[in-house]
């Protein structure tokens, strides 16, 4: 564990001494931030509060971010041959893969973390006592929804670093994973493209949003749609082992 | 002179390791078409032909090459990692099957929003007790898929806690239009649920049989799939039986069982369809309105009321009975159809009468005349009723249209005496300011003439066309009579029921407020400060805007800069 515990700290400094994560970091904010104002604009006077819209949003964008995290995790080490350097030392592929997974998820756990002040504000708001009829914000539902984006990061994330271990590209490697979540993502609506129904739900049980939509931003948290996401993370990373494993044994 | 050309030699080695490929993917294709279809179709067989041609081909072409490969190392470690992974995922897979079943949950909204409530809880051991089975039916085609995921969210906790008493069936109607024609679907009815109740043999009750030989069930249309609509429907089913309605007969009143535009089948299937019993009362042999008469309706009658049956609605009416009556007015139709003179309750009857003297409530000898007959199909028989009274009966009617034919208009009384003041009287429906009540109706009848005439006693609209009657606060004791008058028995019949859905409202309406059949089974939500509507100032709001638009991105932004300048320096 000492050697996951050295791969993950070094991959989290690298994405705190790097511009680019900030820019991310920076993207996102204004994005959620937007829809959080336009989210807020459409509910005085005529909805309720609701702390996990804006997590909504915030899944969607994570298709297309999580990607920009995870590229170069080990495409860029692949193709200044830091990779081939990695492994020939005493440590075990399993240790690499879940390290760089594990600061990656921490990276996006920190930007997660920034969303918290869109929670506060909803706090502020709802419990200053200027009016007498303020609604109560419903903490259940924002505790959930947390819940799932955080395991939704997790499996985009693990997705991202098997496109990232395929490839030495790192485009390739971003504008894979990127194709492949979107389509996980419009998964949830497959009944509307696939014909045939059985397929439709087979796709859309594979869907990330059909697992988080309809439960964790609702507040409900369905046990099945932990193990989904947990599942996934631990069957992506296991993929992403044996891929880097080839390495060894490949022509 | 054996020897093979090597040109040759080396072209049929390179088709026979594509067709390898291509038998290899073909393989493949047919393992997974086999998984989706479930099917051993016809693509499934050429898929696994063309596969192992493909392979066979190039076992024969390429021997040394096959054998290469199946000793290579890459074979070895590649397909030794294929194995495990397609393993472990599989295990993955069997883990989430198992506790998709399992349905563990956990609903942390604050009221519970995605559990059962504890009425459904009663609801569902209400049915357990009265031995009933019922099977909740969802209508979702393949493009409500993820709104069926959400209704099973709560319909899985229904079949849950019912065990054995509730069922749960998702029907796709593209899929299966036969058995959703079943089930009564109707376009419109995808992702909503009905109820139907199950026989001892676990089938559902047939209410007809087609032509074709196919049954159609008697189901309870539920709506969206809220916990509210489906434990209503729970509860009506719980409650058959307990609500009971007579139709007087005798006095040449619409039929129960005339399935025609002119009778009133519809309004029984409506009834019985809820739970709500209807039988017919010969109020002038039974003597007396039976104990069980949660209401007693009198629609069309033509002959007037004797004394003794009035004495016998009277009776009933003091010990809390609930009365509605659907009149239409006198004489007319008998000019049209020829037969004998319509007078129930014409002015001087017992029936009148008591209901005068009684409620202050009187049912004119005239007929409607809607003056601007343009607005409403042509016919100036048919008023306008647009204008309905602010009253918790018409909650549902709302801005829905009603059809009458040949109303009667009714009056109240200005100056009440002591009994009639116990009575408060509700207006319900008027007709246009351009109508008028045409009391000249024997000229009417000899010159097929209407004018308006006031000094022939001709009444200018609006007219009150519907009335509600019930005690006053102060003389709400045990019991609490009440009646609904209405002007006109067309509002009734098949012919509108069918096709006119301010009658349906105005119709369930009615019946929910007479008999309280609503308010016995209705789900009542619980109450929810988090619903409360969003209340924030403009000032608010410019500086939310301020600190998650610009000075949170600003702050990572200027981190992200400083960072950057630090690392450059190095």
């Amino acid at each position: 564990m000492r050697s996951v515990r050295i791969i993950a700290r070094r991959e989290l400094t690298q994405y705190f001494t790097s511009p680019i994560a900030y820019l991310v970091a920076f993207a996102i904010l204004m994005l959620t931030g937007w829809q959080f104002n336009v989210d807020l604009a459409r509910r005085v006077g005529t909805l309720p509060p609701d702390g996990a819209a804006v997590l909504g949003a915030f899944g969607f964008f994570t298709v297309f971010f999580a990607p920009l995290l995870t590229m170069r995790l080990f495409a860029e080490e692949a193709r200044e041959g830091t990779l081939e350097l990695m492994l020939t030392m005493p440590v075990r592929d399993s240790d690499i893969v879940l390290g760089k997974f594990i600061g990656a998820w921490l990276y996006f756990s920190a930007i997660l973390a920034l969303t918290l002040v869109y929670q506060g504000i909803w706090l502020a708001i709802t419990t200053a006592r200027a009016y007498e009829l303020r609604p109560e914000l419903d903490i259940g539902p924002v505790i959930s929804a947390y819940m799932g984006i955080w395991l939704f990061g997790g499996a985009t994330l693990a997705i991202g670093m098997l496109f990232s271990a395929i490839t030495e590209n790192q485009i390739v490697a971003g504008y894979l994973s990127m194709s492949a979540l979107f389509i996980l993502w419009l998964g949830d609506f497959s009944g509307s493209v696939i014909q045939n129904r059985a397929l439709a739900q087979a796709v859309r049980t594979l869907s990330l949003q059909a697992h988080y939509s309809t439960s964790f931003l609702i507040g409900v948290i369905r046990f099945e749609d932990v193990v989904f996401f947990v599942g996934l993370i631990v069957a992506m990373l296991f993929i992403t082992t044996r891929v880097v494993e080839s390495r060894r044994w490949r022509g | 002179m054996n020897a093979q050309n090597p040109t040759s030699a080396s072209l049929r080695e390179k088709l026979t390791a594509w067709a390898g490929v291509v038998g290899g993917i073909a393989l493949v294709l047919a393992g997974l078409l086999y998984l989706l279809t479930g099917q051993l179709s016809a693509a499934v067989f050429v898929c696994v032909l063309v596969g192992v041609g493909g392979l066979s081909a190039w076992v024969w072409g390429n021997p040394d090459e096959f054998q290469a490969w199946l000793a290579g190392r890459q074979t070895r470690y590649g397909t030794a990692s294929v194995l495990v992974t397609v393993l472990f995922v599989g295990l993955i897979a069997y883990a989430y099957v198992l506790v998709d079943r399992a349905n563990i949950t956990a609903d942390l909204t604050r009221v519970q929003r995605y559990t059962l409530n504890a009425p459904t809880r009663e609801a569902i051991s209400q049915l357990r007790e009265r031995g009933f089975r019922v099977q909740l039916v969802g209508f979702f085609t393949r493009n409500k898929l993820r709104e069926q995921e959400a209704a099973d969210l709560i319909t899985r906790q229904y079949e849950a806690e019912g065990r054995g008493v509730i069922e749960v069936l998702y029907i796709d109607p593209d899929e299966e239009p036969d058995l959703a024609a079943r089930y009564n679907y109707q376009p419109g009815f995808d992702g909503t649920f009905a109820l139907v109740v199950l026989d001892e043999q676990g089938q559902p009750f047939v209410r007809e049989m087609e032509e074709g030989g196919q049954p159609r069930y008697m189901t309870l249309y539920l709506g969206e799939p809220t916990e509210r609509n489906i434990t209503t429907g729970l509860k009506t089913v719980a409650s058959a039986g307990a609500f009971k309605v007579y139709f007087t007969v005798g006095h040449g009143e619409r039929s129960l069982t005339q399935v025609d535009d002119n009778g009133i089948s519809r309004l029984r299937a409506s009834l019985e369809g809820q739970g709500i019993a209807a039988e017919e009362l010969p109020l002038a042999e039974v003597k007396r309105v039976p104990e069980d008469a949660d209401l007693v309706l009198i629609v069309g009658a033509w002959q007037p009321l004797s004394e003794a049956e009035v004495q016998a609605l009277d009776e009933y009416l003091q010990r809390g009975g609930r009365l509605g009556i659907f009149a239409d007015p006198p004489i007319l139709e008998a000019a049209i159809v020829g037969e004998a003179a319509n007078r129930f309750l014409a002015e001087g009857t017992p029936f009148s009468d008591y209901l005068w003297d009684e409620f202050g409530v009187r049912l004119r000898d005239a007929f409607v005349i809607e003056t601007q007959p343009d607005l409403v199909n042509g016919s100036e028989w048919m008023p306008i009723i647009n204008t309905i009274a602010p009253h918790t009966i018409m909650s549902d009617v709302r801005d829905e249209p009603i059809s009458m034919r040949f109303a009667r208009p009714i009056t109240l009384v200005d100056a009440p005496d002591e009994r009639q003041g116990r009575y408060m009287r509700e207006p319900l429906l008027f007709t246009s300011e351009a109508s008028f009540g045409e009391a000249n109706i024997e000229e009417f009848l000899t010159n097929s003439r209407v004018e308006y005439n006031p000094a022939e006693g001709d009444i200018p609209g609006p007219l009150l066309v519907g009335v509600t009657v019930r005690r006053q606060l102060e003389f709400q004791e045990e019991v609490q009579p009440r009646l609904v008058i209405i002007g006109d028995s067309d509002v009734l019949k098949n012919e509108y029921v069918k096709s006119v859905p301010g009658n349906v409202f105005l119709w369930t309406d009615v019946v929910d407020w007479l008999t309280g059949f609503s308010e016995a089974v209705s789900f009542a939500p619980v109450s929810d400060p988090t619903l409360l509507k969003l209340v924030v100032s403009a000032q608010e709001r410019k500086t939310i805007a301020v600190v998650t638009m610009i000075v949170l991105p600003g702050l990572v932004l200027l981190s992200g800069l400083a960072v950057w300048w630090y690392r450059r320096r190095l």
